[in-house]
């Protein structure tokens, strides 16, 4: 199974252990994720200004995959529904496609509906499943529990997503948890907006409606959480200790990328996983054998 | 520019006939995404399920939408709330009327842009872009890790950025002097 692995702005400048382990892990598993030599941001940070130019963007993305034969994977939430949604109105709404298209015109890319894109998660969850993964891990993670963190895009809107898992009830992280061993922790602030897309309106929103989620893991008893965009881990792990302090608690909840559990749990060594040794001792020491 | 007092759409203020423009909902329909507006029924759904509003009792996304159809463009327009939508798409996904108010809510957004009230933060992006083409600069110091890990490397260019951009003539769009031309 090959995909065009697109990373959109963000994994590369602040969570590149995150593709680090992507890669490696589905190596493992049977699908490639291939280097996409050219992109460009996939336009979702400028929805609030232009959405006109923004959906041109994640369309010019979408047709070098498409002159690439290739399907898209993606790590990031954002990207995920940017791409998404601009392919979903392509192909459904002839004034949009007509009026994208134009916006194309002097790049010399037309889009043409060849390709589809899946959140690298969804590719897990749906292409290769549980079952194949459960047989590949040969350091189960039982005894942690961990926090599936969704984030909004990942999700939502359901429609242009296929249906592929339940907008408020979603259960292809919890399978992914499991299949490493771990315990997935139900809380029900799984599916809730971080607040990350008006960090530049103030902090202190986004601050409140993530220690909203951060304290529904805590509640639950998490010992680690897990994401699936950069994003999602700028308000869970980056911000956290700032929302602890305001919010007068340690929440100690240590944030991984999905892929480096899976991997974790595969045997690979957290530096081939982009991670600190450091950094999974603290969230599974007493689960893992420390490897030299 | 004038991003003014949010209390600008506050429940307790009366409006006046002489302040509506009765086209402002359809300006908004024409918008790409904002087309769902005319079905609202005022259930509040919408507001209910608002991850904002929990935090902010005052930003009531049914209240914006009810405004937006009543014609109250100025007053609209001109507030912090359409700002304050975190795209979370929760009210979309349950609206009995399809209404998709996350983008009724970016097509408020951009018609505020357009005329001339930006939220001086959301304008920050484009000359990183136009720089880059990506949101930041990626240096010899990615690639080098890069490297490291079998990566390969990233090489940025700004060129069809730049290109979608002219043709989109957002320059003017981002000055508020420029009107939608559906594109062209
Ligand atoms: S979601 Fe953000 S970081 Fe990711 S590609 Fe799009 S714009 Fe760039
Ligand atoms: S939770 Fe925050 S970062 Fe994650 S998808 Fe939603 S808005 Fe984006
Ligand atoms: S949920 Fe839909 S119909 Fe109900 S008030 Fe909100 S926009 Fe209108
Ligand atoms: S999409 Fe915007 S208005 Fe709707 S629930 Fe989310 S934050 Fe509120």
């Amino acid at each position: 199974m090959d995909y065009l692995l697109y990373t959109g702005c963000t994994v590369p400048l602040r969570a590149v252990g995150y593709e680090i382990a992507a890669i490696k892990v589905a190596k493992e598993l049977g699908v490639n994720l291939l280097p996409m030599e050219e992109f460009t941001c996939c336009g979702y940070p400028i929805t609030f200004l232009d959405n006109d130019s923004s959906m041109a963007l994640a369309v010019l993305n979408i047709c070098l995959a498409e002159e690439k034969g290739l399907n898209i994977a993606t790590l990031c939430n954002s990207c995920t529904g940017n791409l998404t949604k601009a392919n979903y109105r392509m192909k459904t709404e002839e004034k949009f496609r007509n009026r994208i298209n134009e916006l194309l015109s002097p790049t010399g890319h037309q889009w043409k509906g060849t390709i589809e894109i899946k959140h690298f998660a969804r590719i897990l969850y749906e292409d290769v499943g549980e079952e194949k993964m459960k047989a590949r891990v040969t350091k189960s993670l039982a005894g942690s529990n961990i926090a599936p963190m969704y984030g909004c895009h990942y999700l939502k809107p359901s429609k242009i997503y296929d249906g592929f898992d339940h907008p408020d009830h979603p259960e292809s992280m919890e399978t992914l948890i499991r299949s490493t061993g771990a315990k997935p922790v139900q809380y029900v602030e799984k599916t809730l907006c971080c607040g990350g897309p008006i960090l530049a309106l103030g902090e202190e929103m986004p601050m409140n409606m993530s220690q909203r989620i951060l304290d529904g893991m805590k509640r639950e008893k998490a010992d680690v959480a897990v994401v699936v965009c950069p994003f999602c881990n700028v308000m869970m792990g980056e911000y956290q200790s700032t929302i602890g302090d305001k919010a007068g608690t340690e929440y100690g909840i240590p944030t991984f990328y999905m892929p480096q559990i899976i991997g974790l749990a595969f045997g690979f060594t957290p530096k081939e996983l982009g991670l600190k040794k450091k950094q999974v001792k603290k969230a599974f020491g007493d689960i893992l054998q420390e490897d030299e | 520019m004038t991003v003014t007092d949010k209390n600008n759409v506050k429940s307790d203020e009366i409006i006046t006939a002489d302040q509506l423009d009765l086209n402002f909902k359809y300006e908004v329909a024409e918008e790409i995404g904002g087309e769902g507006i005319l079905q609202c029924f005022q259930c509040g759904t919408c507001t209910a399920t608002c991850p904002v509003r929990k935090f902010d009792p005052d930003f009531n996304v049914r209240r914006v939408i009810r405004l937006t159809l009543l014609g109250a463009k100025e007053k609209v327009l001109t507030s912090d709330f359409v700002w304050m939508c975190s795209t979370c798409y929760s009210c979309y996904e349950l609206c009995p009327q399809n209404v998709k108010i996350t983008d009724v809510m970016t097509a408020l957004k951009n018609l505020a842009v357009k005329n001339g009230h930006a939220h001086p933060n959301v304008k920050v992006h484009i000359p990183i872009l136009e720089e880059f083409g990506h949101l930041g600069e990626i240096t010899e110091f990615e690639n080098t890790i890069r490297e490291k890990h079998g990566l390969h490397e990233i090489v940025q260019s700004p060129d069809k950025v730049k290109l979608i951009f002219e043709k989109r003539k957002l320059k003017l769009f981002m000055e508020g002097k420029l009107k939608d031309e559906g594109g062209e």
